[in-house]
């Protein structure tokens, strides 16, 4: 109930800009009209940047043209942000084993039996505390990155211009298929990265 | 910086705060190991070699246990003879808590005696296994080794 309220919730931040961009597009049809701008440096490409990157790290940077420390941004994030899902998932899984454990041992008839579900406990409970301790230091990470992305993107990250992520001078893919004057035809593709 | 950026940008913090932070699952404690002391521990075991007054050989078997510890209410002797493997003790005797003292056990069975003998001595070991009042079984003592000789 509480994630679906969260997503809910997240659905509706993620609204938020798309508002404000349709807003300050009519503000900015108005001051073309009136033949003035006091946008400074916060184009409108520069306000979607922070939200993309508010919403996914280095998103900004790469929709102005920093593919490589978009990327950087991106991945280090996202792949923190996995170890500390994964890390949470473990707890998850070993809070309910140590349950399970301490039910057997309150059950438990004798000292032998007692001892080996104590023994699986202290161990148990010994990996828990190195999954809560994974987890909390890829969280901080995480967190780091996506501050520092927010700070890079607001400070640091200048708009290279309108050249959209992914669009080469050249053609992209090509294929050829030529007549082989001994036998049949030849063919070959091409595909530029 | 225009203010629903910042604005966006704080709701955004929120939300992850709300999701990756506080959503996180706590580690849960150990319970009290209490297996170790619920049945008392039994300590000092001892034996020592003699005979009865009839003749007979006899191995006084004694142990200690702490008083203070009213969770106890009988001791389960096992013995092995020239074995030392767990599957070899066999129950000889429930010993039930004294009324006052300590336990003790004197042991003079038929496979002790000369006439048993198949070699020159005799390894005999003894295990103590406590059980509380609550029928919990508690930790076995160390294994008490007496080597007796033939014509001892």
């Amino acid at each position: 109930m509480r994630v679906k309220m969260l997503i809910l919730f997240q659905i509706l931040l993620s609204a938020l800009p798309l508002r404000a961009m349709g807003n300050s597009l009519i503000a900015q049809e108005d001051s073309v009209a009136g033949a003035t701008s006091n946008e400074g440096p916060w184009t409108e490409r520069k306000i979607l940047s922070v939200v993309l990157s508010t919403v996914i790290p280095g998103a900004g940077q790469t929709y102005l043209g920093h593919a490589e420390k978009g990327a950087a941004f991106t991945i280090g994030t996202l792949a923190s942000a996995l170890i500390a899902g994964l890390s949470e998932n473990n707890i998850v899984g070993r809070n309910e084993r140590l349950d399970e454990l301490k039910i057997q041992y309150s059950a438990a008839s004798n000292y032998v039996g007692a001892d080996t579900l104590w023994s699986k406990m202290v161990s148990t409970k010994s990996i828990l505390d190195k999954d809560v301790r994974r987890r909390d230091l890829f969280m901080k990470i995480a967190g780091l990155l996506w501050v520092a992305n927010l700070v890079d993107i607001v400070l640091f990250t200048d708009d290279r211009g309108e050249k959209p992520f992914g669009v080469l001078e050249t053609k992209r893919t090509t294929l050829a298929i030529v007549p082989n004057p001994k036998n049949g035809l030849n063919a070959s593709l091409t595909i530029r990265f | 910086m225009p203010r629903k950026s910042i604005l966006f940008i704080c709701l955004q913090a929120i939300f992850l705060y709300l999701f990756f932070v506080a959503g996180c699952s706590e580690p849960q404690d150990l319970v009290t190991a209490t297996h170790v002391t619920r049945v008392p521990e039994v300590q000092n075991l001892q034996g020592s070699v003699g005979f009865t007054s009839s003749g007979k050989r006899l191995i006084l078997v004694t142990w200690l246990y702490d008083p203070r510890n009213a969770n106890i209410r009988s001791w389960d002797l096992t013995r092995s003879i020239n074995d030392t493997s767990v599957a070899s003790y066999v129950p000889l005797e429930i010993i039930r808590k004294p009324t006052a003292g300590f336990p003790s056990y004197p042991d003079t069975s038929g496979s002790l005696q000369n006439s048993s003998f198949t070699a020159d001595s005799l390894d005999v070991y003894y295990k103590i296994i406590p059980n509380g009042t609550d029928n919990f079984v508690g930790k076995p003592s160390d294994v008490l080794h007496v080597i007796i000789r033939k014509n001892q």
